[in-house]
């Protein structure tokens, strides 16, 4: 079991120089967080498309934090932000396909994220921010 | 603090840290669950189909938001409806059969179980309120 004395260690994908899995893996005082290399760009993404599309994240955070780290591991091990969402029988050929990419389909066409990430106003769910810091992002993730 | 229970707890992966897994009892952090009966295939019978109360199923995802938004609600419900009422959960990735059965595909997923079957037309989707909930359950003809 990790420590709760802080400890960062590299990991690369197995086989692989310069994978897009590369992970990072930080200790806490409970369990290990896995630390995806593509969390940073999906909270951009997040924070970006939010603001282009007039939407809100959700009122509690932790929520908008657990998202998207489920779309930065899906994007580490699949190569594309599938949505965390959803079960899929063969999440490869979904996210080839990519009506679930997100943002998904019904986001783009109709402002629906069931996931919850980008809300509108009119959600009773919605909160007022487009932002997520990282520090936001850690502590949502690593409340669960 | 409410003590956990756990039926042949389902771990989708190693390296993960799911939300909907069992803890010990400790500091609480929010939304952590602190009373939940996850389930699998192997235990669905005798726990869902074979109950001598009606079983609320709420089928979820290790980073889907809303799965975690309303995991504290379901608690609060078994233990509110007192008696009347039977929680469990069932992680979507290790248990396949059931999402083929029941066609679950968007998370969180509820379906409501009554005399060895689900209950028809209980299949909802998306995360609920407390008041949505109540009506969900109360339409489907259990009230408190």
């Amino acid at each position: 079991m990790l420590r709760a004395a802080p400890c960062t260690t590299r990991l690369a994908a197995a086989g692989s120089r310069g994978s897009r899995t590369r992970l990072v893996v930080r200790a806490t005082a409970d369990a290990a967080v896995i630390e995806s290399k593509n969390l940073e760009v999906m909270r951009k993404f997040s924070e970006q498309y939010a603001k282009r599309s007039g939407t809100y994240f959700c009122v509690d955070k932790s929520v908008t934090a657990v998202v998207i780290q489920g779309l930065a591991e899906h994007k580490d091990t699949l190569g594309a932000p599938l949505c965390p969402c959803r079960h899929y029988d063969d999440k490869e050929a979904e996210a080839s396909q990519g009506y679930w990419n997100c943002p998904c389909v019904p986001m783009r066409e109709r402002r629906e994220c069931h996931c919850m990430l980008f809300l509108t106003d009119d959600n009773d769910f919605a909160g007022k921010e487009q932002d997520i810091s990282m520090d936001e992002l850690k502590a949502g993730i690593g409340g669960i | 603090m409410l003590s956990t229970r756990t039926i042949a707890p389902s771990v989708p992966r190693a390296g993960r840290a799911p939300f909907g897994v069992a803890r010990p009892a400790g500091p609480r952090r929010s939304l952590q669950v602190t009373r939940v009966t996850d389930i699998t295939e192997a235990v669905f019978e005798e726990e869902v189909l074979k109950a001598s109360t009606p079983v609320l199923v709420d089928f979820w995802a290790s980073w889907c938001g809303p799965c975690k938004l309303v995991a504290p609600l379901m608690n609060q419900i078994e233990k509110d409806y007192g008696g009347k009422l039977k929680v469990v959960k069932i992680e979507h990735d290790s248990n396949p059969k059931l999402i083929a059965e029941f066609k679950v595909y968007g998370l969180p997923a509820l379906i409501v179980f009554k005399d060895g079957q689900a209950v028809a037309g209980s299949k909802r989707e998306g995360a609920v309120t407390r008041a949505m909930l109540e009506q969900y359950l109360a339409k489907h003809g259990i009230s408190k």
